[in-house]
């Protein structure tokens, strides 16, 4: 700035946080301002640190299902779903076929709930109501599928080894074909409301810009990644789980930023509801649950098992010592890694926008610190 | 189950406390009894578990296992210079396990990214396993995949307690954070790291606690005392 020696500023440290409404969890923010620009963030976690992988290795491999779910809690049954895709690979177990697609179709609701989650959360966090109302709405309505199918609405523990708990419940199955019938339109709701706002595209358009290339040097995966150009999907990549055998797209944006994020998420909602579609309308009939031995001993070895879960790639890292318990689960949390980049991301923006872009990266505190 | 080639087989020592305190039953793990399913169709008949000796020999699925791999293209790519510390190339149920010496690890990591027909540029997960009683404690073990080739490999390699593992994080900007972690959690030191301090426990604790020989029930007392005012936490 040319008029530096005039008016001095002076680079001012900020707190964000911990306790801030929109750091989506305890989260702590150190901003260095100059003025209201960003020059430096730094990101202090582990508020929520509770142990999970200490906890892992001193359960048996069924016992440490339930903590997977209190993990990334807004997307409970993708935690446990890759959890779960792992124990069986290593154990041999088959799953029925009938249990494989309810699966899909169930990770594929937490997909759509999770984004309804973020989009709520991230509309209110930049001023807009109306949206948060709304998006609650229908995610209301995928927690009352849970409900009645797990037992449980955030904390599911959705599935079990070797398939599921039980059967759909009666009424499901309809339950499932009104909702998508109507969600749709919910969506274009939302879209209404957003997509040609020009509130929102101030607020979102060049905000948080990052070419693809870095996205990959930064590890992002998932919808960040995705934004920016790449064509990456574990579902499409190294389907899992019998996602092969359904068509869906995969939305890529072009300049990186947080309105293409926003459009990507968006699509995949519309794109999970396709799927759902196609595992409701081939539903096969048979067991919902496969044989599995009661006490998991898994030969020693190791799998790294990934799933493409609402945020990113999702891993579970489990190595077997032969013993009824893992010697060791790594969870590969996609939002500790998209937090990382939030240093590169925020530097030279608006302090509200730092807002922005926490929103956009889709974190789960949970996870971040497990 | 005795296979010479398994790295990972635990030492006696491994088994710290808390870890035998489930039931272990006899049967092999296929043989298990199994859960009688919900669907009524099959579960007609009341399966005693317990005390039946394992059903009729069913056919015994296949164990996996190790297998060496020598023709593996990815690393018939390498440059010589850094293939030289490829210890062995190993496949286990379809996932390809590299390991590779300490010496030559960030040299061979920079081929793998840098080297035009791999690019591992993404860097998936990088984590520790913590071998207690071994020589070489720690194996650090890295997840990489390589969009161009669509390969997901992983690479290990084995550190003493007093080693310092060279950083990547100049390599792989998601390094900068997971080595913070390994750090953090298994105390292990990285040269080159740019900002090495703890991430998720206080700057000030002490003790690594995904190491084998700490405690799950073990908490940093004196931290505990002096920052929650809490003079002694139930164990």
């Amino acid at each position: 700035m040319e008029q530096a020696t005039v008016l001095d500023t002076k680079v001012l440290e900020v707190n964000m946080g911990p306790q801030h409404p929109s750091t989506h969890g305890v989260l702590r923010v150190k901003l260095k301002l100059d003025g209201e620009k960003v020059v430096d963030a730094d990101c202090v976690i582990g508020y929520l640190h509770r142990g999970v992988e200490k906890i892992s290795e001193n359960r048996s491999y069924i016992n440490g299902v339930p903590y997977y779910d209190r993990t990334d809690y807004i997307a409970a049954v993708s935690n446990v779903y890759g959890y779960l895709l792992g124990v069986e690979k290593m154990m041999g177990i088959e799953v029925p076929e009938r249990a494989r697609h309810i699966r899909i179709m169930m990770t594929e609701f937490n997909r759509i709930a999770s984004h309804l989650l973020w989009l709520a959360t991230h509309a209110i966090d930049i001023g807009a109501m109306t949206v948060f109302l709304y998006c609650f709405r229908e995610r209301e309505e995928i927690l009352k599928l849970f409900e009645s199918l797990f037992g449980a609405r955030l904390t599911t523990h959705a599935f079990r080894v070797a398939g599921l708990w039980k059967d759909l419940p009666a009424g499901f199955e309809q339950a499932v074909r009104d909702f998508i019938n109507e969600f749709p339109h919910r969506v274009d709701e939302y879209e209404q409301l957003l997509t040609n706002n020009r509130i929102w595209l101030a607020r979102t358009q060049g905000i948080g810009v990052i070419s693809g290339e870095e996205a990959i040097n930064w590890g992002l995966s998932g919808p960040v990644l995705r934004g920016s150009g790449v064509d990456y999907d574990v579902r499409k990549a190294r389907p899992y789980g019998g996602y092969e055998e359904f068509e869906f797209d995969v939305p890529l944006g072009e300049n990186g930023d947080t309105y293409d994020r926003y459009v990507i998420r968006i699509e995949e909602m519309r794109q999970s509801c396709r799927i759902i579609q196609q595992v409701i309308d081939g539903l096969p009939d048979g067991p919902v649950r496969g044989k599995a031995p009661r006490t998991l001993k898994p030969a020693v070895g190791e799998y790294f098992s990934t799933i493409e879960g609402p945020r990113g790639e999702l891993g579970y890292y489990i190595v077997s010592d032969g013993s009824v318990q893992p010697f060791r689960v790594r969870i590969r949390p996609p939002t500790f890694i998209s937090l990382q980049a939030l240093r590169r991301l925020v530097k030279g923006h608006l302090m509200a926008d730092v807002i922005a872009i926490i929103g956009t990266l889709d974190i789960v505190l949970g996870e971040i610190d497990r | 189950m005795s296979d010479e080639e398994k790295p990972k087989r635990d030492s006696e020592a491994q088994k710290t406390a808390g870890k035998t305190d489930l039931k272990e039953e006899s049967a092999v793990a296929e043989e298990g009894a199994e859960k009688p399913p919900v669907k009524a169709e099959e579960g007609t008949e009341k399966s005693p578990v317990k005390d039946k000796p394992a059903p009729k020999p069913k056919v015994k699925k296949k164990i996996p296992s190790y297998e060496d791999v020598d023709d593996d293209p990815v690393f018939q790519k390498l440059n010589e210079k850094v293939a030289v510390s490829v210890l062995s190339v190993q496949n286990f149920l379809d996932q390809s396990i590299c390991t590779v010496s300490l010496d030559g690890l960030y040299e061979l990591m920079v081929d793998l990214r840098d080297n035009a027909d791999l690019d591992f540029n993404y860097l998936v997960d990088m984590t520790a396993l913590d071998y207690l009683g071994d020589e070489q404690r720690f194996c650090l073990v890295y997840q990489l995949y390589s969009y161009k080739l669509g390969r997901l490999i992983r690479i290990k390699t084995r550190a003493a307690e007093d080693e310092v593992v060279p950083s990547v994080s100049s390599i792989w900007k998601t390094a900068d954070w997971l080595e913070r972690e390994v750090y953090d959690l298994f105390g292990i030191e990285f040269s080159g790291h740019p900002d090495l301090r703890r991430i998720l426990l206080p700057d000030d604790w002490h003790g690594y606690p995904l190491r084998k020989d700490y405690d799950i029930k073990l908490q940093d007392q004196a931290w505990i005392s002096s920052h929650l005012k809490i003079r002694k936490t139930p164990v």
